[in-house]
């Protein structure tokens, strides 16, 4: 065996034109399968992590209208014991609230706009200018916490600027129509159509303007997401009153507690989706790879086609004869992937440096976020290596097979 | 004998103070009418829309008539529901009653919904004039869309002169302006509404009735989800 593979060194070293031209091609596979890998990982991550750090949290309660009316002479029982339970938990890290109306209106001179309004609490803010990227202004409510900060996407339809007024209107929790008027801080690029409408606003300001007593979502965050499923069931347990007769899961008394996968299933459906998507097109990419390497390699066999006459006429057999070959094949795999692996890697690491990369607007609706910060994965790499070691090794083996049948005068004797 | 004349003056201030929301819920109330619906955007007329309004009690129904995009629809609202059959379809969907009422600075509720004297009380009145009085309303309930009105209201007619919308935080959001008073069945009442979105500029809506009636003699049948569909 040892002899086989210096022959297959020594081959390699000779056949340097074949050799790089099937390296450049490995080599370009290789990188292309990693980025595809690491861009869908990224993509399926961000969306997670970014949703989990500041949009849902990895708990929330959602509070029913009904409940955060002033109406409900009960709801200042009921924070109180919620916040008092959340304590009680050391698995909970931090928990913020939420003001979320539904369908709100931006009124500006000559237009309205529906957006998201949120009402976050200050100390959300670092947290969300490092979601968000800040593309004017800075990431406050200003001295009055009665700024705004709203998406470019908002900005650019209306020629939004910083320090521009603008009022809000929106149904309070009980039906009546409130308004306020608010001046922009800060515009932040969104990354989706689902952040595009998003208005964030401060929290006391955003409650008075709903007209509420209670947030309408309180967010926990916890230190193991392992265990996110299994806190839902104990906070549900410890919140819920004894005559709940709510036949929904986790629903009960005018709340309901939600977990991260209940509502970023279709931020994971969606990275899953182009995980597939794109390595369909790998592979397909993979299998014009080895239409090219086979031919390439049945070229290869076909002018080494006295050699190998030669060596069986020396005595050695067609399987050592074709285990050269295939050792040939593993070394250039094993050379190129290593070359394309390191060019890959500078490549992942020098998007993240320049913070990722902007698809455009419209990315959002295909990709889940418009901007895409690759990962790469061990399991993502070694399922490269495996690929890239096993299509040239199954070119050549199919390609060897043509020898089966060939005499060795007619090896002997082609030109 | 102080207690006897101060509560004889409370009578006979009772006896002559006039019930406003409830007279103008009267004065308001026609069971049937045509409109003819306007919105100007910085004077020019950018829609219009021809309508006959058919009521009775807290419901009401409107047929389309022009323009001929929108000939055949159809409107049916109780006091929390509010239909619309569209005719191209043959289906009926539900709108929300805070929505705009057809593009227009009136929402559904606002045209739909007659009720002052169930929704509003009378905080303050001040008297403007011999004949106009402006009374300063607050809503009885947190679920009423404005939270406060000041309605102006000529004393003669007993009809609206102007209508002052706004929101819990005190921002004025819409105007209605009431013109052109007729008498119908002895009960005067505006023809012309007039509404302004005080928070857009340039931009207003005219309703003009005519034909108006107190009564109709529809039956009851025909406000119902059923009959709008035929």
């Amino acid at each position: 065996m040892k002899s086989f593979i210096k022959l297959a060194i020594r081959n390699v070293k000779r056949n340097l034109h074949s050799t790089l031209l099937n390296g450049v091609g490995l080599t370009l596979s290789v990188i292309v399968l990693l980025l595809i890998f690491s861009l869908s990982r990224g993509i399926e991550e961000q969306i997670v992590s970014r949703s989990i750090k500041f949009e849902t949290g990895a708990l929330a309660l959602n509070f029913d209208k009904t409940t955060m009316s002033h109406k409900n002479e009960f709801g200042d029982t009921l924070l109180k014991k919620v916040v008092s339970v959340l304590k009680s938990n050391p698995e909970i890290g931090d928990y913020s609230y939420r003001i979320c109306p539904k369908k709100s209106l931006l009124y500006l001179e000559n237009n309205t706009q529906s957006i998201h309004l949120i009402g976050i609490q200050e100390k959300e803010l670092p947290i969300l200018s490092n979601q968000l990227k800040i593309l004017s202004g800075e990431a406050t409510f200003g001295k009055k916490s009665k700024g705004i900060l709203i998406s470019n996407g908002i900005a650019d339809a209306y020629h939004l600027k910083i320090k521009d007024e603008c009022n809000i209107m929106l149904q309070t929790v009980d039906g009546s129509i409130n308004l306020n008027n608010f001046s922009i801080t800060g515009i932040f690029r969104y990354t989706s159509q689902m952040n595009k409408e998003n208005v964030y606003m401060n929290y006391n300001e955003a409650k008075s303007l709903y007209n509420t007593n209670l947030p309408s979502r309180i967010l926990l965050n916890i230190k193991d997401l392992q265990q996110t499923e299994l806190l839902k069931i104990n906070l549900f347990n410890q919140l819920k009153h004894k005559e709940c007769l709510s036949s929904k899961p986790y629903q009960c008394d005018g709340y309901t507690i939600s977990s991260y996968t209940d509502q970023v299933g279709m931020a994971k459906t969606l990275s899953k989706f182009n995980r597939y998507g794109m390595l369909s097109i790998a592979t397909f990419l993979i299998l014009i790879s080895f239409i090219g390497f086979w031919s390439m390699q049945l070229e290869n066999i076909h002018s080494r086609s006295k050699e190998i006459g030669t060596l069986l006429s020396l005595g050695f057999s067609r399987l050592s004869v074709k285990s050269i070959f295939l050792y040939e094949s593993i070394l250039i795999s094993l050379f190129y992937f290593i070359i394309g692996a390191v060019i890959a890697l500078i490549l992942i690491v020098g998007i993240n440096l320049h913070e990722g990369i902007y698809l455009g607007d419209n990315a959002s609706f295909a990709f889940g976020s418009s901007i895409v910060n690759p990962l790469l994965n061990e399991n993502d790499l070694f399922l490269t290596f495996i690929m890239i070691i096993c299509y040239p090794l199954l070119a050549t083996l199919i390609s060897l097979h043509t020898l089966n049948k060939k005499k060795i005068i007619q090896l002997l004797k082609r030109n | 004998m102080l207690i006897l004349l101060s509560s004889l003056s409370c009578f006979a201030a009772n006896k002559e103070e006039p019930h406003y929301l409830e007279l103008l819920d009267k004065c308001l109330y026609i069971e049937y009418g045509t409109a003819r619906m306007e919105v100007y955007i910085k004077n020019k007329v950018i829609r219009y829309y021809e309508m006959e309004s058919y009521r009775k009690g807290e419901k009401l129904r409107m047929e389309f008539s022009a323009p001929a995009t929108e000939k055949g629809r159809k409107m049916l609202s109780n006091e929390t529901n509010l239909w619309m059959y569209l005719p191209r379809t043959s289906k009926v969907i539900k709108l929300p009653l805070k929505q705009s009422f057809m593009g227009s600075d009136a929402s559904n509720r606002d045209l739909m919904r007659i009720a002052y004297k169930k929704d509003y009380t009378i905080l303050k009145k001040t008297a403007k004039g011999n004949t106009i009085i402006e009374l300063e309303l607050k809503a009885k309930d947190t679920s009423v869309s404005y939270n406060s009105m000041i309605l102006t209201v000529d004393t003669q007619t007993m009809t609206p002169i102007k209508q002052e919308m706004y929101s819990l935080s005190r921002k004025l959001i819409k105007t209605m302006t009431f013109e052109k008073s007729v008498k119908v069945d002895g009960i005067y009442m505006p023809s012309i509404y007039i509404i302004t979105d005080e928070l857009r500029k340039n931009t207003t809506t005219k309703l003009v009735y005519s034909q108006l009636k107190r009564k109709n003699d529809k039956p009851i049948e025909f406000f119902t989800l059923a009959s709008i569909r035929r």
